[in-house]
């Protein structure tokens, strides 16, 4: 589940000076990821998982995903058109 | 280069921490981690860690053990993609295997010098070609 209004929701929470929920900081991952392609989002939210882990807010197993998979957003399009990319792509 | 060292720092200090804060390693994480390894060149690493996660009888995915089996392919490693192959044959059975999986193994295996010219026709079946493999395995591995 995908919530467009969680890059502003973070500003607000930010602006209050409160840490958001696990929950919330999963949906800013998966947000991050959708819309960072070629990993260009991947900086940013390594060091928003340090900055919150070091208070104590701990991503549940979905944020994890959605954090591991914007390292290797980068790989897909750099490499499409590769003969292994395509049949890797088939899975 | 220094960014692709970097991403694997960058993997590697999220992954350390999940011990402590208690985070289940689940099939998607080892599946992205696998991937990203790979990403960086990293494919000795991905085979050590797909071994280790076996050996601790975590069952990945079937796309994990796709993954797996077309990077060991791809780099030329046809034990470690028929280990794969046959690890996936015994956790999910023959009916979740593609047939091109055998066709890729078989390549990779025949590549590599692990198959002998054939002296007999062999069908599809997945079993005829288990049999022809490690037949051939067993008979180079011995020469």
């Amino acid at each position: 589940m995908y919530s467009p209004d969680i890059y502003i929701q973070s500003k607000i929470r930010a602006l209050r000076e409160e840490d958001p929920t696990p929950a919330e900081l999963d949906s800013l991952f998966r947000m991050m990821d959708r819309d960072s392609p070629q990993g260009e989002l991947k900086p940013e939210a390594l060091i928003i998982w340090r900055e919150l882990r070091s208070r104590g807010v701990i991503p549940t197993q979905e944020g994890y995903v959605a954090l591991l998979k914007a390292f290797i957003s980068l790989v897909r399009r750099e490499l499409i058109g590769s003969r292994w990319l395509r049949k890797l792509a088939m899975y | 280069m220094a960014a692709e060292v970097g991403d694997v720092l960058m993997q590697d200090e999220i992954v350390s921490t999940f011990p402590q804060d208690k985070v289940p390693l689940i099939q998607p994480m080892i599946h992205y981690l696998l991937e990203g390894l790979i990403k960086n060149h990293e494919v000795d690493r991905a085979i050590l860690l797909f071994r280790d996660i076996r050996a601790r009888k975590i069952q990945p995915r079937n796309r994990t053990y796709h993954l797996m089996i077309t990077i060991c392919a791809q780099n030329l490693e046809p034990e470690e993609a028929f280990n794969i192959l046959m690890d996936f044959k015994q956790v999910c059975g023959d009916s979740h295997i593609p047939e091109r999986m055998w066709w890729t193994v078989l390549h990779v295996c025949a590549q590599e010098g692990f198959v002998l010219p054939p002296r007999l026709y062999v069908d599809a079946d997945s079993r005829q070609w288990e049999r022809y493999i490690v037949g051939n395995i067993s008979r180079v591995s011995k020469m």
